[in-house]
């Protein structure tokens, strides 16, 4: 962690793990809680929660390798994509416990995932073949999938503006696009 | 099933975008590439472009706006290379000179 602005480094903290004392597994993704107070990161060991403080380990949720990881806006929850396991899977951040697991009907390659602003949806973007991809939304409280927007190509990042139903998204061939939807929810 | 997605504007460039970020308040995108050292800076409602900004390494792996949008930060550097950290001041002036960046130590 640096400061901003003058980018001194503040914490380096080792991803140490039970399963693998001698090498620390490489993380695939983090983020800070929306409070600042958490840590997350995903590795191949699952998701490890930590004080943004001082590092220290607050809760450990073993899975499969999870590439991307994303808190909900409230700070509640937190999510995992699994592409072995071809799923979004959602835990507690209080106690680590399962939550909702998201199946995907297709492939599932390079996955990112990300709650919408409002916290009412989840959006995955992956590769559902070797070629094409897809923007998938589910409704997070009954794990109803919402829309899926297929792609010619792998879909690489989104992000969601502050204005409800915008969103922005890359793709694998260079294309950027911004766009709108309203879901039914 | 949701309603349709309604395209709002998309673009094709041949120096492919790696990542997206919208700004804290929505009006920017940022767009790292993949194949070049430039991290795009974009009208959100449509696309133009209000400036490039120049990294040390291609491959913008990741780029974030601060809470307060007075920042980008940028982490880049391909397989083998040093990470590098870019800070830029919002909103950008005329040239890159405020864009900072720093060795993180770690290598890609």
């Amino acid at each position: 962690m640096w400061h901003v602005p003058d980018l001194t480094l503040l914490l380096t903290i080792p991803n140490n793990d039970p399963q693998s004392p001698g090498l620390p597994p490489r993380v695939k993704d983090s983020a800070f809680s929306p409070d600042g107070q958490l840590i997350g990161n995903g590795d191949i060991y699952g998701i490890k929660l930590r004080r943004t403080i001082d590092g220290t380990l607050v809760l450990r949720i073993p899975n499969a390798e999870i590439v991307s990881i994303s808190f909900s806006p409230d700070g509640t929850l937190i999510a995992g994509a699994v592409e072995s396991e071809r799923a979004v899977k959602i835990w507690r951040v209080a106690d680590g416990t399962l939550f909702r697991v998201l199946p995907i009907a297709s492939e599932f390659q390079f996955p990112r995932i990300a709650f919408t602003p409002a916290g009412d949806l989840i959006a995955a973007i992956y590769g559902s073949s070797n070629t094409s991809g897809a923007i998938q939304f589910w409704n997070v409280n009954d794990g109803r999938s919402v829309a899926i927007y297929p792609k010619p190509n792998h879909v690489r990042t989104i992000a969601f503006s502050p204005s409800p139903g915008t969103f922005a998204y890359t793709e694998y061939g260079g294309r950027v696009t911004v766009s709108f939807a309203r879901f039914v929810r | 099933m949701g309603q349709d997605e309604w395209i709002i504007w998309t673009k094709q460039d041949a120096d492919p975008y790696l990542n997206v970020a919208f700004s804290t308040d929505g009006s920017m995108l940022a767009l790292g590439r993949e194949d070049s050292n430039t991290t795009d800076l974009l009208k959100a409602k449509n696309g133009n472009l209000i400036r490039s900004l120049t990294a040390t390494h291609n491959r913008t792996n990741e780029a974030v706006f601060t809470l307060d949008d007075q920042y980008l930060i940028n982490g880049n550097g391909s397989s083998g290379e040093t990470l590098t950290l870019g800070l830029g001041e919002l909103p950008m002036a005329s040239d890159s000179s405020g864009w900072a960046h720093i060795p993180t130590g770690l290598t890609a």
